[in-house]
């Protein structure tokens, strides 16, 4: 933890949605986001070539009921 | 709480926070967070271990500070931030009308490592004048008991704060060297174009740096309305004052701040370069215009602009226009390159080959660093350390880099392109160009169709052509014309990484990875230096 006398960096968190969701089911949505914004910051890549995604869908072994459905990341 | 720290400050230098702010954001809307069985609320997040948040690149301890102030005391016609206040939202680093406050100096500084010269990630915001920061002078304190020998550079001032006072406060923390946008000793013109109530303080700051020997730059933007003569006598004024350099920007406006050209950029661009090309044989003080690229048509051959008085190359007979060709029997070819090898070789003795009118001649400079103690002003004033870009004092502002191609090359292998699409700017793309064509001469680009594009400055407009200034958008507007116009489709679009971030962010936070989304071709960045002069 930081000492009381140092400056704190903190950052507010903002409940509403910043840009307009594409699904309705908000655990499809959480996924689709939380992918967006880590390719904000990294790149997938395979054997050290980069590898370019534009969807997901659920793992057929999850029990979710959605395991045929792909989903796109961006809109 | 309403003092938040604001992310888009960090999205620029530190994605990985705004990152985890999404994270958060996108849990929350399925989850409740608990503690001890109870639903508790949070409305934000702070960072912890902030030894984990250094970074790897290494910065002045000023420069890691960040922003001292972003509010200003001047309203100047041709301040870059008018007119922003339209597009505030858009930028990373706008607005942010702050201070920096002593306790996140003395964090900052708790967390500084001099000796690797890295520290916390800074936050990108607007930096204005430093002086209205009420704390100034005790955050350079701060910087200066951190590191006790680093020379301290203060961010430009406009200098309507540098009484004799002050700079008597700011001589106890030498060494320390002041940027001082100056504009015109003709008091009118700083209360008419710069809006300073009080033009006779900044004036009169130079003889009092000069007097308490402390190594300062002049700035002068060339306003239209600036007279010309006015202009010379600034240069005279600070050259008289032993200036360590003296800086003639070429004016610059955006669309943000005039619907309509406030001049004729070419013929004003033009006629400030002619001046300072015949000024700066006139006087011993550096002077140069910037972007310098624009003077030179972005031709990096290795020509001296000038040298620092009381330097090892200003006492020999090396002058402004020679072309260096050999250092130390090295081949030299760019600015660049001839700055490297200048760096590299800060002791003993420099040989140097150089063409002047045709003819070629040998001059050799003495280089002996041992002597702290001597004052050798504006060079290296008693107990100062010789700036390591500036060895010799032989003066050309970097340029072009040969060893670019290579690594252009390099990459187009990698990825097996067959029809590579590059970015260049308006001052750089003709030089780019030519020497694009002596490599393919030479056997290099075999199979590959290379063309080159110089995006227009659309997110700016105005007269800005400055490479490190394009955005995410004014690629994407460039490459949909040139699938348009050309009817190739690239297989590769190489972009040179100096206008973003180290995370690869525009100005407006975008990152790269958008281009190659939108377009579905690959996108690579050319690990190309900011060319700030």
């Amino acid at each position: 933890m930081q000492n009381s006398d140092e400056f704190i960096w903190h950052y507010k968190i903002d409940y509403k949605p910043t840009e307009e969701a594409l699904y309705d089911d908000p655990i499809v949505e959480m996924i689709r986001t939380e992918i967006q914004n880590l390719l904000q910051i990294v790149v997938l890549t395979k054997d050290g070539t980069r590898v370019q995604i534009n969807g997901f869908k659920f793992h057929k072994a999850l029990v979710t009921g959605k395991e045929d459905v792909e989903y796109k990341i961006w809109g | 709480m309403d003092n938040y720290e604001s992310i888009n400050h960090v999205a620029w230098t530190e994605p990985r926070i705004q990152f985890i702010k999404q994270q958060l954001e996108s849990l929350l809307k399925v989850v409740d967070l608990e503690s001890k069985g109870k639903v508790v609320e949070i409305d934000g997040f702070r960072l912890k271990e902030l030894s984990m948040w250094r970074s790897s690149l290494p910065q002045g301890i000023l420069d890691n500070f960040g922003t001292l102030s972003s509010v200003c005391n001047c309203n100047c016609e041709f301040c870059y931030e008018r007119g922003l206040s339209k597009i505030s939202n858009e930028l990373v680093f706008f607005p942010r009308r702050s201070m920096l406050t002593l306790q996140e100096a003395k964090t900052r500084a708790k967390y500084y490592d001099p000796e690797t010269q890295t520290g916390l990630f800074i936050t990108a915001a607007d930096s204005l004048e430093p002086t209205l920061n009420p704390y100034w002078l005790d955050i350079l304190r701060i910087a200066r008991e951190k590191c006790p020998t680093e020379t301290l550079g203060l961010p430009t001032t406009n200098g309507t704060k540098l009484t004799e006072e002050v700079i008597k406060q700011l001589s106890e923390l030498k060494p320390i060297t002041v940027s001082i946008s100056l504009l015109s000793i003709n008091p009118l013109t700083r209360k008419q174009l710069m809006h300073d109530p009080n033009p006779e303080i900044a004036i009169q700051s130079i003889t009092l740096l000069r007097k308490y020997g402390i190594p300062f730059k002049v700035g002068i933007v060339a306003w239209p309305t600036i007279p010309i003569n006015e202009i010379k006598e600034t240069i005279k004024y600070a050259d008289h004052y032993d200036a360590l350099e003296i800086e003639i920007q070429l004016p610059g406006f955006t669309k943000f701040g005039f619907e309509a050209p406030p001049f004729n950029t070419k013929q004003q661009w033009d006629s400030i370069v002619n001046i300072v090309q015949s000024m700066r044989l006139q006087i011993q003080t550096l002077l140069y215009t910037s972007p310098y690229t624009y003077e030179v048509n972005g031709d990096p051959s290795a020509v001296v602009v000038g040298t620092v008085k009381n330097s090892p190359a200003a006492n020999t007979d090396l002058h402004i226009g020679d072309r260096i060709l050999e250092i130390n029997g090295k081949k030299v070819f760019t600015r660049s390159y001839c700055n490297d090898l200048l760096r590299k070789t800060s002791e003993g003795l420099l040989h140097i080959k150089i063409l002047r009118n045709k003819e070629i001649r040998k001059i050799t400079i003495v280089c002996n660093q041992q002597d702290k103690e001597k004052d050798l002003y504006p060079y290296k004033p008693a107990n100062y350390s010789i700036d390591p870009l500036l060895h010799h004092g032989i003066f050309m502002p970097d340029s072009f880099r040969l060893e670019y191609i290579i690594q252009i090359e390099g990459i187009i292998k990698n990825y097996n392109a067959k029809n590579v699409l590059i970015f260049s700017s308006k001052l750089i793309s003709p030089y780019f160009k030519k020497i694009l064509q002596v490599f393919k001469r030479q056997g290099h680009f075999k199979n590959v169709k290379i063309y080159v594009e110089t995006p227009q400055n659309n997110f700016w407009g105005g007269n800005i052509c400055i490479g490190d200034l394009l955005t995410v958008s004014d690629y994407i507007d460039c490459i949909e014309e040139f699938l348009l116009k050309r009817k190739v489709r690239p297989d590769l679009l190489l972009i040179p990484c100096s206008g973003f971030s180290n995370w690869g962010r525009d100005i407006t936070g975008r990152s790269f990875l958008e281009i190659e989304r939108r377009f579905n071709i690959p996108v690579d960045l050319i690990k190309s230096l900011v060319i700030w002069r």
